[in-house]
């Protein structure tokens, strides 16, 4: 409350003036500005490798999904009108085998070797006779045998 | 009683539960400390005439061309079916038993079911050649060797053969089987895997026990020179030694120009990822082990780093390192580690036992610290443990060494009136061998009027790992 008695002209002339000003408004939003800082004060991730192993799966799942089709080779031959030939079967399929070790029991040498390395000779498998079927030891009876099947 | 009362109860307690153990681990280990001693009543027995009429392998005159493979497997399938009776347990009870415990007629009816394959046995162990043709070049570590298990068996039950003949005093046709038993073993050993060489070494060790019933008979010939004729070294493990530096490539082709191209991310990828599959085929056990791609991946990148650095450092250009699948450079990696790895390990087996030991004990110490996780090296789970195959290989030729230093001393008393030698000096007539487990000579001296030849525990072996022989003169 100005005690308009003890000013100078000059003072209540800057008091009237000050009084006369009006607040203006905020520039700063406090909730924007709170936002801001919580935002900020969350610790940065190291996104480098995640960005890396996002790519290269990325990469490597588009490389083994797409396989772009293989060159077309145009025959030279291709205007000329061809018989096509036909093969006589002969009965006889030509066979492919490539067996599945996976299924194959632990005789193998890797597997072998690491158990007798480890727990010694005794390990080695007894392998089971012919299984059920009678030795003939006997080229003569074997012969006879053949022959009279 | 109070609870302070009840504190000490539980602490003496606790002292006397600990401390009986250990007393009765001392008594057990004191029982353990000793070294199989054997004890052989001998009669002297000079050179003979001819130094080299008595063989344990065969002459070449008495070779024939051919292919002795061929002639065991038929020995084998001779064999008489176990399935009922399990010969083989009882065969390996009689084949200790001295003759006064041996049931001398069922031993001998067991002995006839196996006719057969004693004939051909004798008739391969007198072949020129023995290729068994193991596929390893084509199957790797898949190649099956399902018969090893009875050949084994089968040299026990020649052995017992040898152990009759002995008794029963048919010291020629004895001395024909041990020779047939020891070519087999020989045979048998010969080849490019390590359990082969072990199997033959297995073998010949029982044959050798033949062999000191055959010495400590009476009036039976000097094997000496029989034992000296042996090769030496009985088996050499450095073939298989190669087979398995070489192994890995048989099984993965891919790995052997991984220097010299670039590949494809696709292909490099797919290297990765059929390496782990056939270690899960293999049953290569580690934390190492990884199934599927995006797994594949992570290994890739964990040592992809190391990977640049290494191969850098190892001479490769850094534009190729960078050039190439992160794969391809952390799998060539990875190798060439591995190649270090193993040759670290495997120059070893080409120097003798005594002077490799203390570095291959060194070698075992720092691999027993590896963690088995997902930094290891992954080829490292394909390596075999060869512990003790040095010593094993080391140990045949000690066996042969101190039968020959017995027959060394068996010559000595039959030159010098039926006295042992004071000292292993004093015999002149033939050299006496080393323990090559040592390097020293084999430990002699007279105690009670008896010759005592020792080869003494290998520092940190187990005491039966020794041997020592009582010697006893036939009145």
């Amino acid at each position: 409350m100005s005690n308009q008695e003890n000013l100078t002209p000059a003072q209540q002339e800057l008091e009237s003036a000050l009084a006369a000003l009006q607040p203006g408004s905020s520039v700063i939003n406090r909730d924007l500005l709170l936002f801001r800082a919580g935002r900020k004060s969350v610790r940065r991730h190291n996104r480098l490798w995640q960005t890396l192993t996002g790519t290269l799966a990325v990469m490597l799942a588009i490389s083994l999904g797409y396989r772009p089709a293989p060159p077309s080779i145009t025959s030279q031959f291709a205007s000329q009108k061809t018989t096509p030939l036909t093969l006589q079967s002969s009965g006889f399929e030509k066979m492919t085998f490539t067996p599945d070790k996976s299924n194959w029991d632990d005789g193998s040498y890797f597997k072998l070797r690491k158990k007798v390395l480890e727990e010694g000779l005794d390990v080695l498998p007894r392998s089971e006779s012919s299984t059920g079927s009678e030795i003939i030891d006997n080229p003569a009876s074997l012969l006879k045998e053949l022959l009279s099947s | 009683m109070n609870r302070k009362f009840f504190n000490h109860i539980i602490i003496t307690l606790l002292i006397v539960c600990l401390a009986v153990p250990r007393t009765s681990w001392a008594n057990n280990s004191e029982e353990k400390e000793t070294i199989p001693t054997l004890s052989l009543t001998i009669s002297p027995a000079p050179e003979p005439r001819e130094a080299l009429k008595y063989r344990l392998i065969p002459g070449v005159l008495d070779q024939k061309p051919g292919n002795a493979a061929l002639l065991y497997y038929t020995a084998l399938e001779m064999m008489p079916d176990d399935k009922d009776n399990d010969y083989m347990e009882e065969i390996k009870d009689w084949q200790d038993m001295a003759s006064d415990q041996l049931p001398h007629k069922e031993v001998q009816d067991v002995l006839d079911k196996f006719d057969k394959s004693f004939h051909y046995i004798e008739l391969a162990a007198h072949r020129e050649s023995c290729d068994w043709q193991y596929p390893v070049r084509e199957e790797g570590f898949s190649m099956l060797m399902p018969a090893l298990g009875q050949f084994r068996n089968l040299s026990r039950a020649l052995c017992l053969k040898a152990h009759m003949q002995i008794i029963n005093g048919q010291y020629d046709e004895a001395l024909l089987t041990l020779q047939n038993g020891m070519t087999m073993s020989l045979q048998v050993g010969k080849g490019s895997t390590l359990i082969q060489n072990l199997v033959g070494i297995a073998m010949a060790a029982l044959i050798l026990k033949q062999a000191e019933n055959f010495i400590s008979s009476p009036d039976t010939p000097n094997l000496y020179w029989a034992l000296t004729g042996l090769p030496d070294p009985f088996i050499d493990i450095r073939h298989a030694m190669e087979w398995e530096q070489a192994i890995i490539y048989v099984e993965f082709p891919r790995l052997e120009d991984l220097d010299k191209k670039i590949l494809t991310p696709e292909e490099a990828s797919r290297l990765v990822v059929d390496y782990f599959g056939i270690l899960a085929n293999l049953g290569a056990e580690g934390k190492s082990r990884v199934n599927g791609i995006l797994p594949a991946l992570g290994w890739i990148m964990l040592h992809y780093q190391d990977a640049k650095r290494f191969l850098t450092e190892h001479g490769i250009d850094p534009d190729w390192v960078d050039k190439v699948p992160a794969a391809q450079a952390v799998m060539l990696y990875q190798l060439w580690q591995f190649r270090e790895t193993r040759d670290s390990i495997f120059k070893w087996f080409n120097v003798p036992y005594i002077q490799a030991k203390p570095y291959l004990k060194k070698l075992e110490e720092e691999f027993a610290g590896m963690s088995g996780n997902l930094k290891d090296n992954v080829f490292n789970a394909i390596l075999p443990a060869m512990g003790r195959v040095h010593f094993i290989m080391t140990r045949m030729e000690r066996d042969i060494a101190i039968l020959r230093c017995v027959e060394a001393v068996r010559m000595y008393t039959a030159e010098n009136d039926g006295r042992f030698p004071p000292t292993l000096a004093d015999i002149t007539t033939v050299p006496v061998p080393t323990d090559p487990l040592t390097g020293h000579d084999f430990i002699y001296q007279l105690v009670d009027g008896k010759a005592v030849i020792e080869s003494p525990v290998p520092p940190d072996g187990s005491p039966k790992d020794g041997r020592r022989y009582e010697l006893t003169l036939r009145k």
